[in-house]
């Protein structure tokens, strides 16, 4: 008999605090995909050059106009046929893409089970949605020791419509309008999140309140509002405005600032194993051990 | 970055395990982590293994396989993408289980 479902997930964060490792530091750079010749042709008698020696790579390509930077990506992604995924994002930096889902080697997520599959095995009535009636009927009870069904359901329903569709299982596409309550709720928090720790607290909304009342009048107008969003914006930089350059960009992508060079793997794969310290030493987690057991998920993060 | 300045934080980059292990500990109590809170080698190895930098979620099924690979941070950063999937993993193992344990029907005999 196999064993029943895991009741809980297990998770896990991992703290690559400030994990950002320029190529040319790492220990173990055999398994580095290099993204061009690292050593250097200088003779050994002559200065070396004075700025980021050990990119050459990086230091060469940023000097490039972006119009010419443009012109070497053409080349680059018409000569280079079956790219890895660093060199698709090479490419897309160079061209200067926007930094979005689509571009270089930011991707959409890769699922074992998505709406086709919900689809298949909850759309009784085959008229193309699943609704709440339909899951709760055929939810397997086991799950109930996790959460009730009408819960699960409400996890599945992401425009909470009550009723489950293509949409709500698309996190990608572009041409979704965001939900403006959402937007402006998003927006909201940012502001009364004076910390940034993710929870607002009662002193916080007092802070937020008495910054806006410019003339400590005791109550609010439309006006303060605006001008609070006003000043958050102007202090946020824009949202837009000031952001770094090409040859930044450049810089950044090949000091592995956007992201680590390998590709991870795939959905099927079996999982990489590994053992790891928690935080406080006060043991290890080694992944292989939870085969047989639950799910894991896996929630990598930095701290920078 | 605006939102670190806002956030108070400004965090050398480690050179050492004991080093990142400060800032993660730094971490867990900024962010009141309830979770466990694991420290990947200096060498950056889980990470590279994983392609988990800036940030990237992932979710394993019990037989130790990859059932969803989120998109790499932060535009493919979505939890509430991996939590569907993760709804759809413990249903599809309860299903399976349920068939599983059911009796199996002993075959028809000619008489």
């Amino acid at each position: 008999m196999r064993a029943k479902p895991g009741l809980f997930a297990l998770c896990l964060v991992f703290a690559l605090a400030a994990a950002v490792c320029p190529l040319a530091s790492a220990q173990d750079n055999a398994a580095q995909p290099k993204p061009a010749p690292q050593e250097s042709a200088q003779p050994a008698s002559q200065p070396a050059p004075a700025d980021n020696v050990k990119d050459p790579a990086a230091a060469l390509l940023s000097k490039l106009s972006p119009d010419n930077m443009r012109a070497v990506a053409e080349m680059l992604d018409r000569d280079w046929k079956d790219k890895p995924e660093w060199a698709e994002m090479a490419v897309a930096v160079l061209r200067g893409d926007e930094m979005r889902v689509g571009s270089g080697w930011w991707r959409p997520s890769t699922k074992r089970y998505d709406w086709k599959w919900l689809r298949a095995n909850f759309d009784a009535d085959a008229d193309g949605t699943v609704s709440a009636e339909e899951f709760v009927a055929q939810c397997p009870s086991d799950l109930t020791a996790i959460l009730p069904k009408d819960k699960l359901f409400e996890r599945l329903d992401k425009d909470y419509s009550s009723q489950l569709a293509p949409d709500d299982f698309d996190w990608f596409s572009r041409q979704i309008i965001p939900d403006p309550r959402r937007m402006m709720g998003d927006y909201m928090f940012l502001m009364l999140d004076a910390d940034g720790n993710g929870r607002v607290t009662p002193d916080e909304l007092q802070e937020f309140f008495k910054q806006s009342d410019q003339g400590a009048q005791g109550f609010l107008t439309p006006e303060d509002l605006s001008q609070t969003i006003a000043r958050a914006i102007s202090s946020s930089g824009g949202r837009g405005g000031g952001g770094p350059d090409s040859a930044d960009v450049v810089r950044m992508f090949f000091g592995g600032e956007l992201g680590t060079f390998e590709a991870g793997p795939n959905v099927g794969d079996l999982a990489p194993d590994f053992t790891l310290p928690t935080h406080d030493g006060s043991r290890t987690f080694t992944l292989s051990e939870s085969r047989g057991k639950r799910p894991v998920i896996l929630i990598f993060g930095s701290f920078s | 970055m605006s939102s670190n300045d806002k956030a108070g934080i400004k965090i050398e980059q480690p050179k050492t395990t004991e080093a990142r292990t400060l800032v993660a500990s730094r971490c867990c109590t900024s962010l009141g982590m309830t979770m466990p809170l694991l420290v990947d080698t200096i060498e950056d190895r889980v990470n590279r293994a994983y392609s988990g930098f800036p940030d990237r979620l992932y979710l394993i099924d019990a037989e130790g396989k990859v059932v969803y690979k989120g998109g790499r941070g932060p535009f493919g950063y979505k939890p509430r993408d991996l939590e569907q999937t993760l709804v759809m993993l413990l249903i599809d193992e309860a299903q399976k289980a349920a068939k599983t344990d059911a009796p199996i029907e002993a075959p028809a005999v000619k008489e």
